[in-house]
């Protein structure tokens, strides 16, 4: 899961926050010492200011006192009146003043507004403070009379005067003194000031350089573990040889894709590339449904991915795709699906696709090899119940039926309808072949046959018969060699076994002949659920030549298994139709006039109905619906004798591929022979096959 | 028993016919096939180029083409020299992506030999492995041309690891 959390953030930037942090404490230092220093100042302006008037005032107080003296000698009343209030006017300032200076007070400014006037606070202004008031305490006693308002004696302004001129000049130099200090420590603070704002300014300089130099490096260091991180994911997709693409809930490829993905995909892939289009040409249509259902609920947030993971229906599917000269070719792919979420929301699916041909391929030729040596065993231990020489024959015929078909195979005549014919004279020479395995029980030519079978009728139903069909067909038939080849060893290892010559064998043809039929009929009949009794009358097939007696049994084997499948009811429905619950099935051999024979079997079942046939032809396409009505019964019951016409529903390795009357017409026709079929609804069919030697 | 699967003859019969359409966008197509039954060469064209193969699998491979075959061919890459000389070079040629094709295909569980090319028809029953090889035959306007596949699992006791 990709979720990224406050606290990773916050350890991700540690530094740049701790840099900004102090840029900021560094910033509210310099601003407060500023705000500090700025007020300090401004006293300390006040100070300067009203030391520098307590100056003047001095030198206001002793002109006032010598004008006064003046006015007093002149005898000018108004004067006298006005320097007296100079007097009061600069003593009050001055007093007050230096009351300030010693214990702090609100005074009155130099523009006659109140300003707070603090006490001087170094060692020399206390000093010089005191030593002032050591002048000022008896110099303004001497000033009250002259201030206050009424009479005064010439002997007080006299003293007066005379003490200003002892001491002026004194406190003149200690207001100077003063103010020359306060300047000094306006001077000193300032100073400070600076050297506050200096450190401040090159602290958060050094702070800036250093969040530069931090964020720099640590930008530098996200992109080479981006690059580092790109290049692994880079060379991880380049190499790795499952197709790996993002998908978006667009269902849309991501930027960034395995190499190996064109390859796997056949097909050239591009980022933004819709991924749906690209599945449904590979897979069947309902896989395709099943998928696009599928990727949908991942994206759903509701249901939980390991839940659904055994729905995804893209596991070892055939696709189809075209190799470079446009040949299609099935292959076997895997599509796994994960979740990939961010902050707990599904933002992608992590698609891996993986070519599982060869694993499938390989799975499938164990299996093959496994059944192979199952049915090897298998048949070892029904041989060694069978007759040896019974399998001489049907090997020789097998062998005999694969030559005609790999000739038939090497035919010129390359046309569709050429094609449909040797596909249709291999069909039925197959079915041969199983039905002469079948009666003798020997499964690993039987199931074989029946997994050709399959093969071919879907080749024959197809439109067209390609060459690759005609490829695949050798390689089954290779295979039927092989197996074919495979039981003549296991044969002759069996005769060796049990000391039997098979050439030195009684020919018993009679007891061959009907075990087969009576084998494969009882077989049969187990298999359906059917119950049967099986009786035969075929001696006179001891006087026919041993080709003959062959190609009868192929015959008889199609007839029975024919017999079994679609004459014989089930034992409810004949107690249903009051027949005996055992339905039964006789052959007969006989010689009816100069070497002239007639083979017949019956069977009491339900008969060939016209009614049931006639529908079943129009139903499965080979008939339209007038004809059937046109045809009479006997051509309807003709037509049972055509490759691919069935009356089974289902086919099964006994009946439906509509092959088995195709080979008895074509075995009848090659001996020349007459067959006569009679049947009558519910109760019985016989065919009665007539050929002379 | 393991044999040759038929995707494996695919790859032989591909080959030939990717080498057609590559070169004359005209593609060699399938017409048959069938089993070689204790013939002389099965069909029996003019000009003949064969591959070598072992290790895992072993047998040869042929490529049979009549010279007119060969020679339209030819034409259609604008080469005028139809003789002999020629004539085997293309069918070298056509040998020689079959062994291409066989490489990418089986990678290095097999060795393959450098094509040789004959004007007559091989001696194949001496050096044939299959008891029935494969034959598949092609068509290329209007002229057939045969691959013969005679390839089977090396005994395992044979293969060197």
């Amino acid at each position: 899961m990709i979720s990224v959390t406050t606290k990773q953030l916050v350890r991700k930037y540690r530094k740049i926050i701790i840099a900004v942090g102090l840029f900021l404490v560094f910033d509210f230092i310099v601003m407060g010492t500023n705000i500090y220093s700025s007020f300090k100042i401004s006293e300390s302006a006040v100070s300067i200011n009203l030391s520098g008037r307590q100056r003047m005032l001095s030198q206001r107080t002793t002109k006032a006192l010598l004008l006064l003296q003046d006015d007093v000698r002149r005898g000018d009343d108004e004067d006298v009146i006005r320097t007296q209030k100079e007097l009061k006017l600069v003593v009050g300032l001055f007093d007050s003043t230096l009351k300030g200076f010693s214990d702090g007070a609100i005074v009155t400014g130099g523009d006659g507004h109140p300003v707070e006037l603090v006490k001087v606070n170094t060692d020399v202004s206390r000093r010089i403070v005191q030593e002032a008031y050591v002048i000022w305490t008896p110099y303004i006693k001497k000033l009250q009379p002259l201030i206050r308002e009424g009479q005064f004696s010439q002997a007080q302004l006299d003293a007066a005067a005379a003490y200003a001129r002892a001491n002026n000049l004194e406190l003149l130099r200690l207001m100077n003194d003063l103010t020359t200090d306060l300047e000094k420590s306006a001077n000193d603070r300032a100073f400070w000031l600076r050297i506050v704002q200096f450190a401040g300014l090159l602290l958060a300089l050094v702070n800036f350089g250093y969040t530069v130099v931090v964020s720099i490096r640590d930008l530098v260091t996200s992109d080479q573990e981006v690059a580092k991180a790109r290049k692994e994911t880079d060379e991880i997709l380049a190499t790795v040889r499952e197709g790996l693409f993002l998908l978006n809930p667009q269902y849309r490829i991501g930027s960034q894709y395995s190499e190996s993905l064109s390859e796997v995909l056949q097909r050239e892939v591009h980022p933004d590339m819709e991924f749906l289009p690209v599945l449904k040409n590979m897979v069947p249509e309902k896989v395709y449904g099943a998928a696009s259902d599928y990727i949908e609920l991942l994206f759903g947030e509701r249901v939980k991915e390991a839940l659904v993971a055994s729905l995804n229906p893209l596991n070892e599917v055939p696709v189809t795709t075209a190799d470079p000269n446009g040949n299609s070719k099935t292959r076997y792919l895997n599509f796994h699906f994960n979740r990939v979420t961010t902050e707990e929301r599904i933002s992608h699916l992590l698609v891996t696709v993986q070519d599982m041909t060869e694993q499938v391929l390989l799975a499938q030729q164990l299996e093959q090899a496994k059944g192979q040596a199952r049915v090897e065993v298998d048949v070892l231990l029904r041989l060694l119940n069978t007759d040896p020489e019974a399998l001489r024959n049907l090997m020789d015929s097998a062998n005999r039926a694969l030559e005609q078909i790999n000739t038939r195979l090497r035919s010129e005549d390359d046309s569709q309808s050429g094609r449909r014919l040797t596909v249709n004279f291999i069909m039925r020479t197959l079915h041969g072949v199983k039905g002469e395995a079948a009666a003798l029980g020997v499964e690993m030519l039987e199931t074989y046959a029946h997994v050709c079978e399959k093969e071919l009728v879907a080749m024959r139903d197809s439109e067209e018969i390609t060459g690759e069909n005609l490829v695949r067909i050798t390689v089954l038939l290779e295979g039927f060699y092989e197996r074919l080849s495979s039981l003549t060893d296991i044969v002759s290892r069996l005769t060796s076994f049990s000391g039997r010559n098979a050439d030195a064998e009684e020919e018993d043809r009679v007891r061959i002949f009907t075990g087969a039929l009576s084998t494969l009929a009882e077989r049969i009949a187990g298999d359906q659920h059917k119950k049967i009794s099986f009786s035969a009358d075929v001696d006179d097939l001891r006087k026919l030549p041993l080709r003959v007696v062959h190609e009868l049994q192929a015959i008889a084997i199609q007839l029975v298994r024919n017999a079994l499948t679609h004459g014989i009811e089930s034992s409810e429905e004949r107690h249903t139709l009051g027949k005996e619950e055992t339905g039964a099935l006789h052959i007969s051999c006989k010689e009816i006039g100069d070497y002239r024979f007639e083979f017949m079997l019956r069977d009491d079942g339900r008969g060939i109905s016209p009614a049931r046939l006639r529908e079943t032809l129009v139903n499965s396409g080979h008939l339209k619906r007038e004809e059937a009505n046109a045809m009479s019964d006997t051509e309807i019951a003709r037509k049972l004798f055509e490759p691919g016409v069935s009356t089974a529903s289902d086919a099964d390795r006994d009946a439906g591929h509509g092959v088995g009357l195709d080979v008895v017409h074509a075995k009848i026709r090659a001996m020349h022979g007459q067959l006569l079929v009679k049947s009558r609804t519910n109760l019985f069919t016989e065919f009665h096959l007539q050929f002379e030697l | 028993m393991y044999d040759i699967s038929e995707q494996d003859i695919h790859v032989f019969v591909d080959a030939v016919s990717h080498y057609f359409m590559q070169i004359t966008h005209e593609k060699a197509e399938i017409r048959g096939a069938f089993l070689a039954r204790g013939e002389s060469f099965p069909p029996t064209f003019d000009l003949t180029g064969m591959i070598k193969i072992s290790g895992k699998l072993r047998g040869r491979v042929y490529f049979s083409a009549p010279r007119a075959m060969l020679a339209r061919l030819l034409l259609s890459m604008h080469e005028s020299c139809l003789s002999d000389e020629w004539l085997l070079d293309a069918v070298g040629e056509i040998a020689n992506t079959i062994a291409g094709n066989a490489r990418r295909h089986f990678g290095e569980a097999m060795e393959i030999s450098v094509p040789e090319t004959m004007s007559t028809p091989p001696k194949w029953q001496e050096s044939a492995v299959r008891a029935r090889p494969y034959v598949i035959l092609v068509r290329w306007k209007r002229h057939d041309a045969s691959v013969i596949v005679d390839i089977e699992p090396t005994p395992s006791a044979e293969v060197q690891t």
